[in-house]
């Protein structure tokens, strides 16, 4: 019984105590920007504020980093409480401005949760935000991508367009109520940790 | 959960006697489910070799679609896909393709892109010419947790 | 266990050690010390034409009182001295105490307390251009952290460039007003990375890179970090290292080394 209420006191103090330290604010990286969106409009950063932002760039022809990421999110979203949930805004960049129509990103994204956004703009305008956020992308040489993923093309559209593959970082960019990043999350960032921080940032 | 594992590994066991080559026990397979708009879906599963000898997956073949290997990686900050040729499971190990790491990438849909609960027929093919056939189920689940209800088969 | 949990795990015990950007006063290495030392032993260089390869560098201790009051620091150094016409010769470790002006600014004397010769030959490697280089970007640190204008100023040569990474600042006396204004209760930059490659030997001019962790306390007691990339061209002059090129740029900082890897 004694034992029994020493672990009941630990739980508690593991619940109540947050076991992460607040997250800096990051220098240099991010700022406000404004491109068009999965919703069919324009879409600023200062649309979000009192918002904490989880920002990602990706590309829907992405089998494996994009989804499971989005898919993370998604069960992250599930966790929070309705109103944390209603404060906390997923963005999707795409970086593939060629393949990815704010139709196609909206079916995309609202398969994981109808609340997330994508935004999709010509390639200068998703670059100048990349270079923002330091995101570092890459499209990949030929050489190194398969024949199978080259005759990707948009599906049902007579087009010569091919697919490829792309080289980018798989950061979470975590936004604070303000929109100034203070930290990132990875698809393998456990959901507690995700949840505690973010509870954390909407208090501030 | 377990029991339906264990009578799955039991049925590959039997299965072993009728065949030549020690065979790749596939276990955890799964297909991430992913929106009918999309035009790419992922293929998990785990490779054990059970056999004395190195054995290499060179291919997986699908009715319902290309698949290529790919395989995850980290470089310079930055995560990428990239097609493997020739994925090694050495003797006696184990080899998962699993989020963020080896998987199968499937595309250019044949009937349109698999959905949650569907069963997949996947044929994986060795370098010795084997093949193994694989039906795998698309779950719509997250990253946590792994799917068991499908059965691999093995065949030749 | 499946490779998730796994993934989970290495990930807590990460973000635990990871999230304390702050060092400890204790560990936190005086920049204007260091560069007290490394110019002290750069100017041995170039006096004795010998070379002082600095090993470790120890805690500071105060000693003395009143008028006598000082620091004093273990130093362990590989040095040699150049002789003429060898490629090849025995060099010597040695341990040092180093004697410096009470505001750390000066090495007074220094005093060997261990002296052990080489059993085996060794190609003299000069140590005088990256002595001077290191006292340089460690006092350039050291007036960046305690916006001491007049000693950045004094590293400039006359007709240098200079570049910050922030865009709002143009010219290096914009700089200091510039972090005054940011109001930092406490900050300390972390150097790592550093770089020096000689660009033409016969003028003496080099190529230094090097990145800041600059972590920072603002006034409203948050914690603020930034990286940065920073880019030198150094000329040796009379002894001294001077900056003819200065520029810096923001990176992402490096919140939770290797995360994104481990998955």
């Amino acid at each position: 019984m004694r034992i029994r209420s020493w672990v009941a006191v630990i739980a508690g103090l593991l619940l109540s105590a947050n076991l992460w330290a607040a997250m800096p604010i990051l220098k240099g990286v991010g700022g406000d920007f404004s491109l068009q969106s999965s919703l069919g409009r324009q879409v600023n950063l200062t649309d979000f504020r009192g918002k904490v932002v989880l920002m990602f760039f990706g590309y829907t022809n992405c089998a494996d980093i994009c989804p499971t990421t989005m898919a993370h999110m998604s069960q992250l979203m599930d966790r929070l409480q309705p109103a944390d949930r209603s404060r906390v805004q997923v963005l999707f960049v795409s970086i593939d401005s060629d393949n990815d129509t704010a139709t196609h990103l909206n079916q995309y994204l609202a398969y994981f949760d109808p609340s997330f956004i994508g935004l999709v703009d010509s390639q200068d305008k998703i670059d100048a935000v990349a270079a923002k956020y330091h995101a570092e992308y890459v499209k990949l040489a030929d050489s190194t991508v398969t024949t199978v993923y080259k005759k990707l093309t948009l599906a049902g559209e007579a087009t010569d367009q091919q697919g490829y593959l792309f080289s980018h970082t798989a950061k979470i960019y975590v936004m604070d109520i303000s929109g100034r990043v203070r930290g990132y999350f990875y698809m393998g960032t456990p959901h507690a940790e995700m949840q505690s921080q973010i509870e954390q940032l909407l208090q501030e | 959960m377990k029991c339906k594992l264990l009578l799955a590994s039991a049925l590959v066991s039997v299965l072993i006697g009728t065949v030549q080559a020690a065979p790749l026990v596939v276990s955890e397979p799964w297909i991430r489910a992913m929106p009918s708009t999309s035009r790419v879906i992922p293929i998990f599963f785990k490779l054990h070799n059970k056999s004395v000898e190195d054995r290499a997956l060179v291919a997986i073949k699908s009715s319902r679609g290309d698949v290529a290997i790919h395989e995850t990686v980290a470089a310079d900050g930055m995560m990428k896909m990239q097609p493997i040729e020739v994925l090694t499971i050495s003797a006696g190990q184990h080899v998962m393709l699993k989020p963020g790491g080896y998987h199968g990438m499937m595309s250019h849909f044949t009937e349109g892109v698999p959905q949650e609960g569907d069963l997949v027929l996947v044929t994986l093919v060795y370098a010795n010419g084997e093949e193994q056939d694989v039906h795998i189920e698309v779950v719509r689940k997250m990253n946590t947790g792994m799917a068991m209800s499908s059965l691999a088969t093995h065949g030749s | 266990m499946a490779w998730w949990s796994r993934c989970a795990q290495i990930i807590v015990l990460a973000s635990a050690a990871m999230v304390a950007t702050e060092v400890p006063a204790a560990e936190q290495v005086h920049h204007g010390l260091q560069a007290a030392i490394y110019q002290w032993y750069g100017k041995l260089d170039t006096i004795m034409n010998a070379s002082h390869h600095l090993l470790s560098i120890g805690q500071p201790r105060h000693v003395g009182q009143g008028d006598q009051a000082h620091v004093e620091v273990n130093v362990q150094l590989e040095s040699q001295e150049r002789r003429l016409g060898q490629s090849h010769y025995p060099g010597h470790y040695e341990e040092q105490v180093l004697h410096i002006s009470g505001t750390l600014e000066r090495v007074l004397h220094s005093q060997s307390v261990l002296y052990s010769l080489d059993d085996f030959d060794s190609k003299y490697r000069p140590s005088r251009a990256s002595n001077l280089i290191k006292a340089l970007v460690f006092s350039w640190t050291h007036g960046l952290d305690t916006y001491d204008e007049s000693a950045l100023q004094r590293h400039l040569l006359v007709n240098s460039t200079f570049v910050a990474a922030e865009l709002r600042v143009q010219k290096l006396i914009d700089y200091v007003p510039y972090l005054r204004s940011l109001n930092y209760l406490k900050n300390h930059r972390n150097l790592n990375k550093l770089n020096i490659e000689t660009l033409n030997i016969e003028q003496d001019t080099y190529r230094v890179t090097y990145e800041y962790q600059w972590w920072a306390v603002n006034q409203q007691g948050e914690s603020e970090l930034a990286q940065m990339a920073v880019e030198m061209q150094v000329q040796i002059i009379a002894g001294r290292a001077m900056i003819s090129l200065y520029k810096e740029t923001y990176l992402a900082p490096i919140t939770d080394a290797g995360a994104e890897v481990r998955c």
